[in-house]
């Protein structure tokens, strides 16, 4: 079973997120609300994909991404996010996330992330 | 000895009319003829002197020189007296003969000819000067001409200049105006789209859960609850689209490219059906913002068929050009709309922004086409131009 962590500053987006992963068949296994704690539940869990929300009080995704991506450089990053505007658009794009989702999205486009990583991991493996 | 060589020469100069000039020229120039002349004058003095009665005895001498003198005078004025001009003019030359005359008239004669010609020089001067006046005159003239030109000319840059600085104020307090606006609509979107994002959760996971629930009505109603969510969001979407006004990112995609990016962002609807031209066609252009351009139209149609007609997507290359029609089977736009249609903040629906148009026309501009609607049947068109490749 795939596992995840869910990061973002509305709690209940976090808890609606990880109940639609869990009829997904994508495991939660930790949640936070800002950049700092997803960078710790990422050291803590080493989960296979974090979904990361980009606007968050005091440590944001940006933080989030680059020192996730300093503990493990192929980290399998998915950014949902609400807006993105130019600039914070060109910051993000340099680090490179795997996958930028733009609220509110459909199910579907999660669905799809799920089966890409599967892919990734299907490649690495062989 | 002058007046002899005088005599001598006369008949001459009275047979040649044309020679008295010549002979008053030499009688002018008689006293400074020589020396001799000059020392006679204190004889002829001493002569007036002798007629004093205290005279010197040596005086009796020059009297009678003198009284020959006169008496050969007037013989030789008998002489002549019947030669009229040329008598005359000896007869005038003869109180000449006196030298303080001579000077006189020399003097006279000189100072005649210097104030001719001085005042031959003054009034040239003076016809010199008028001239440099009239010059000078003329010249103040045409600079003030052109001061006054310069005058006009300043008080026209100096209004236009004014007129300039009005415009660019005016713009950049609408650019400072739409960046407040672009950070505010920027933060609204974030925090409007953060709880449409757990509302849309929370239908989709309802929906989910619900797979084999048969109940119909809740089922709309969930579909419905989508709908808002979608309207909000498209309508959070268009604001943001519009103030942005981000650069373009041109790339080489397809129309057909386009057409599924922004069917994406169209809600399905059943009763409406959409056809698209099969022959695809390479264009450059800002995919992502095009397809916005895309969506905004088929929305607009959707909306003017009230969700029950015919859409069809043709595109075809024309004189450089790709040429892109919408055409609908809805019952068009009033005349009085028409103009208006493409306007910001215009719109006749009650959830319009009134910006979905406006953004389609500022796309479309940005990538330097034409956006124009036609009734009969209603058809937007776009044209844009082929451009360089990337």
């Amino acid at each position: 079973m795939i596992t995840a962590i869910v990061v973002d500053d509305d709690q209940d987006n976090v808890d609606l997120f990880c109940e639609f992963l869990e009829i997904i068949k994508v495991k939660s296994i930790g949640q936070g609300n800002n950049g700092l704690q997803a960078v710790e539940l990422y050291q803590q869990y080493k989960p296979d994909v974090v979904f990361l929300d980009l606007l968050m009080p005091d440590y944001d995704g940006f933080y989030a991404i680059d020192n996730i991506r300093a503990v493990r450089p192929d980290a399998f990053i998915v950014v949902i996010t609400a807006v993105i505007d130019k600039d914070s658009r060109k910051k993000l794009e340099d680090l490179h996330p795997n996958f930028i989702i733009q609220k509110p999205f459909e199910p579907e486009q999660i669905t799809e992330v799920i089966s890409k990583f599967n892919e990734h991991k299907n490649t690495l493996h062989c | 000895m002058q007046r002899k060589y005088l005599a001598k020469t006369d008949p001459a100069d009275d047979e040649d009319p044309l020679n008295s000039t010549h002979r008053r020229f030499q009688f002018q120039k008689q006293p400074f003829d020589g020396e001799s002349d000059s020392l006679a004058i204190p004889q002829e003095d001493k002569q007036v002197s002798a007629k004093n009665p205290v005279a010197d005895p040596t005086s009796t001498k020059p009297t009678e020189s003198y009284d020959l003198k006169k008496a050969r005078l007037k013989e030789n004025l008998k002489f002549l007296q019947g030669d009229s001009d040329f008598a005359k003019t000896e007869f005038a030359n003869l109180g000449k003969e006196f030298e303080s005359d001579k000077i006189g008239q020399e003097v006279t004669g000189l100072l005649y000819q210097y104030e001719k010609q001085k005042m031959a020089m003054t009034q040239r001067q003076i016809q010199e000067e008028r001239v440099l006046v009239q010059e000078l005159n003329d010249k103040v003239e045409q600079n003030i001409a052109k001061f006054v030109n310069l005058e006009s000319r300043l008080k026209h840059k100096q209004e236009e200049l004014e007129t300039e600085v009005r415009i660019k104020s005016q713009k950049l307090i609408e650019s400072e105006r739409l960046a407040a606006i672009g950070e505010l609509s920027s933060r609204l979107a974030h925090d409007l789209k953060n709880p449409l994002s757990v509302l849309k959760m929370f239908t989709e996971i309802l929906k989910l859960k619900s797979k084999n629930d048969t109940d119909p009505v809740f089922m709309n109603k969930l579909d419905a609850a989508n709908a808002a969510i979608y309207r909000m969001t498209h309508q959070i979407d268009n604001v943001l689209d519009y103030v942005k006004n981000t650069p373009l990112q041109k790339e080489n995609t397809t129309i057909h490219e386009i057409i599924n990016l922004a069917l994406e962002k169209t809600p399905e609807i059943n009763q409406i059906s959409i056809s698209v031209e099969q022959q695809n066609i390479n264009i450059i252009c800002d995919k992502t913002k095009m397809s916005i351009v895309f969506v905004n139209i088929l929305l607009n149609s959707i909306q003017a068929m009230q969700s029950q007609g015919k859409i069809a997507i043709r595109f075809y290359q024309n004189d450089g050009n790709t040429v892109i029609e919408f055409i609908d089977s809805g019952p068009g736009i009033a005349p009085n709309i028409l103009p208006k249609i493409f306007d910001p903040l215009f719109t006749t629906k009650q959830h319009g922004t009134g910006l979905g148009l406006a953004t389609c026309k500022s796309i479309v501009d940005g990538h330097g086409g034409k956006i124009f609607v036609k009734n009969n049947p209603t058809t937007f068109t776009i044209v844009l131009p082929n451009g360089v490749r990337v």
